[in-house]
């Protein structure tokens, strides 16, 4: 299945990887007063089928970072560093994985997957975390990656596990959600073929449930056996698959996409309308980051943890909706981490709960945020630096390449900054009326959290903490519900406006500063 | 350059960073051109042997309508780029003189390093004691920065964006609401109208 055992760098790539390590021994050979973040550590070994080769490792807050090379050269496929350091694509058989030094997220397919910490450029070695290598070759080869803590990363083929698995099949609407269900995720691969789709096991069997028939307009039959799952689907049906956790569930959205065009009815409309069932709520900060402090001592983090579980519990109420917090306890978090808790649990909507603070006195009131793009003047100032040195580069902003899935990560929340800012402006209005503010439109601001959240996505903040007198107000519980209550009526009409229930006229919009 | 910078400049896997920085490694041009039309401060140049002159800086601070206005600052000479970058930072940080601006940052902090190569000046702060980046909520969050990168970019026309470092990390964030993960460029929205 794989197809090279050998690391293949093309001239244009070894050429960006070699100025990277060469930067690196050169930087670091100045180096002397302060001490590295992460410090290499020697003797790691690699063990494959009792076999061992060295391995770098370093010990990093998140558990220990390896170096990937020596894992690529002994279970093969490639590794290519990207264009202009953006990062590295692992090939394994047909699969290709994206993954960047500094970021927590690693692109599979089309599938983003967040990793316990980002990998690291050390030594000139490209170390990362372990659950990459699960997710990658584990999944992909049916291994199990286990680090004793002793320095010895050990490659192994697991027991077979025999699992059970059930089916679900829901038609509604013009699209059939097939649901499989497992106790605990198998190592599987989806592969289309001519007529369907097969769900192979990797080293894992099923004990599949008793034979059903299927009666659906667009699946013709689903044969599950110890190995596979043969799925076989009407002509011109297409599928899309994705996961769910706790329960672990295979699920594949099926649409007649080839017959689109000849019944323009319901699957296209529904594809059409966004629905809002599932919003992600970030209590902002947590842990060791406090946020801002008021002059009597509140944190931030506390207030945005009380505001976002009373908002949660009212949105499940009042709109029947799945809530999410990203944190429900105070603990840090990464802010790439929220947005990509969002993105993995398919959220509809995003919203940042923070309290502001500013130097100047007397600042009062609440506030809503939605993107600005700053990245792309990153890519103006990427394609600068390349121009300055004379080589030539290729328009950046180019359609949807496989190749800039990490990029299009970092801009994932482009796509939705339209309905972003409609949010804001709900919300904002909302406020405005809530605690009599004049005047007060939506903010633009390069935060964070939002950058990765691919769906509408904004960040409010509900009062300055800085400001003696919010502070006691935010203190209060019941001001508090008021601020949780017009969040939700803001959140209701936009759910209204994207399902197309309620029509509201448009809010004004206002981006300031 | 600390170990950690250096890790951290690759680490950050943004190739701006490492075009630049190998440019700079590589063949180490002594001091970068001025922007073509940048209106700068006057700055004496690198000659280096005589006593040191001043130069203006323009030192941005946050105001008490939450906006960014200019304080002219005379300072010590450097002709190096990335000197100028320290002075001026360093200046910022003791915070404004003329009455009604406000501090931009808290104190206790201080540059460890500035570098400047192709127009990106690398800015790395700390603490004088060591310990984590300043709490703060958003405004003060973006006040704060925008304030580091106009004063840069104002007073070093060789700089026209930077990127901020925090122990010589580069961090997603330093307040944990604004990316400083990519170069941050100045924002002239939040300049507060010239009186
Ligand atoms: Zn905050």
């Amino acid at each position: 299945m794989l197809s090279s055992r050998n690391v293949s760098l093309p001239a244009r790539r070894r050429f960006a990887l070699s100025l990277l390590l060469a930067l690196f021994v050169a930087a670091a050979g100045v180096g002397q007063e302060a001490p590295p973040a992460l410090t290499p550590q020697a003797g790691g070994v690699l063990v494959v089928d009792g076999g061992s080769s060295p391995l770098g490792w370093a010990a990093a807050p998140g558990g220990p970072l390896v170096s990937l090379l020596p894992v690529v050269s002994r279970l093969g496929g490639q590794l290519e560093a990207e264009p202009l350091g953006a990062g590295f694509r692992l090939e394994l058989g047909e699969s290709r994985a994206m993954l960047a030094p500094g970021s927590a997220a690693l692109t599979l397919g089309e599938e983003i997957v967040p990793l316990t910490q980002a990998p690291q450029l050390l030594g000139g070695e490209l170390l990362v975390p372990v659950d990459l290598l699960q997710r990658t070759y584990g999944d992909l080869l049916g291994l199990a990656f286990d680090w004793p803590g002793d320095g010895r990363l050990l490659v192994t083929r697991p027991r077979q596990r025999e699992l059970p698995v059930e089916m679900e099949l829901v038609h509604l609407q013009g699209i059939t959600t097939l649901v499989f269900r497992f106790p605990e995720r198998p190592r599987y691969r989806v592969r289309e073929r001519l007529g369907g789709y097969d769900v192979e096991l990797v080293g894992d069997r099923l004990l599949p449930p008793p034979r059903r028939t299927v009666q659906d307009p667009l699946v013709r039959a689903v044969a599950i056996g110890a190995e596979r799952i043969r799925i076989d689907l009407a002509p011109g049906v297409r599928a899309d698959h994705y996961e769910l956790r706790e329960p672990f569930r295979l699920v594949l959205d099926l649409v007649a996409a080839g017959e689109a065009v000849a019944t323009p009815t319901l699957p296209e409309q529904r594809r059409a309308t966004p629905r809002v069932r599932t919003i992600v709520l970030d209590p902002g900060h947590g842990g060791s980051e406090t946020g801002a402090t008021g002059p009597e001592g509140t944190l931030e983090k506390d207030l945005t943890l009380l505001i976002a579980q009373q908002l949660a519990a009212r949105l499940e109420e009042q709109l029947g909706v799945r809530v999410v917090l990203t944190r429900t306890t105070d603990v840090d978090l990464g802010l790439d981490e929220r947005a990509a808790l969002a993105n993995q649990l398919r959220a509809d909507l995003f919203v940042s709960i923070h309290l502001n603070s500013s130097p100047r006195a007397g600042a009062r009131g609440a506030e809503t945020y939605f993107l600005s793009m700053q990245a792309s003047d990153q890519r103006a100032a990427l394609t600068a630096a390349a121009e300055n040195l004379g080589q030539s580069v290729e328009p950046i902003a180019a359609g949807p390449d496989a190749e800039l899935q990490l990029i299009l990560w970092d801009l994932a929340q482009s796509q939705h900054l339209a309905a972003s800012q409609r949010l804001a402006a709900l919300i904002q209005q909302e406020l405005n009326v809530q605690l009599d503010l004049r005047d007060r439109g939506v903010k633009q601001a390069p935060f964070r959290v939002l950058m990765g959240a691919s769906m509408p996505a904004v960040l409010v903040e509900l009062g300055f903490l800085s400001t003696p007198g919010e502070e006691a107000l935010l203190r209060t519980p019941a001001h508090r519900a008021s601020l949780a209550e017009a969040l939700v009526r803001a959140i209701a009409r936009f759910k209204g406006e994207q399902e197309g229930v309620a029509p509201v006229p448009p809010a004004p919009l206002e981006a300031v500063p | 350059m600390s170990r950690r910078l250096a890790a951290l400049l690759i680490g950050a896997a943004a190739g701006v960073l490492v075009v630049a920085a190998a440019y700079f490694l590589f063949f180490s041009r002594p001091a970068p051109e001025a922007g073509p039309g940048a209106a700068a401060p006057a700055r004496p140049g690198a000659a280096g042997d005589e006593a040191p002159e001043r130069w203006t800086a323009e030192l941005f601070f946050p105001t008490s309508a939450g906006l960014l206005a200019p304080e002219r600052r005379e300072l010590a000479g450097a002709g190096e780029a990335a000197r100028a970058v320290e002075a001026a930072v360093s200046a910022l940080l003791a915070g404004p003189e003329t009455p009604g601006l406000l501090p931009a940052f808290p104190p206790g902090l201080e540059v460890r390093r500035a570098l400047v190569v192709e127009g990106i000046a690398f800015v790395d702060l700390g603490r004088s004691g060591g310990g984590p980046p300043p709490a703060s909520g958003s405004e003060e969050e973006l006040l704060r920065l925008q304030a580091l990168v106009h004063t840069v970019t104002a007073s070093v026309p060789e700089a026209r964006q930077v990127v901020l470092l925090w122990d010589g990390e580069q961090r997603p964030s330093l307040s944990g609401h604004v990316d400083t993960g990519s170069p941050l460029l100045p924002d002239p929205r939040l300049l507060a109208p010239a009186p």
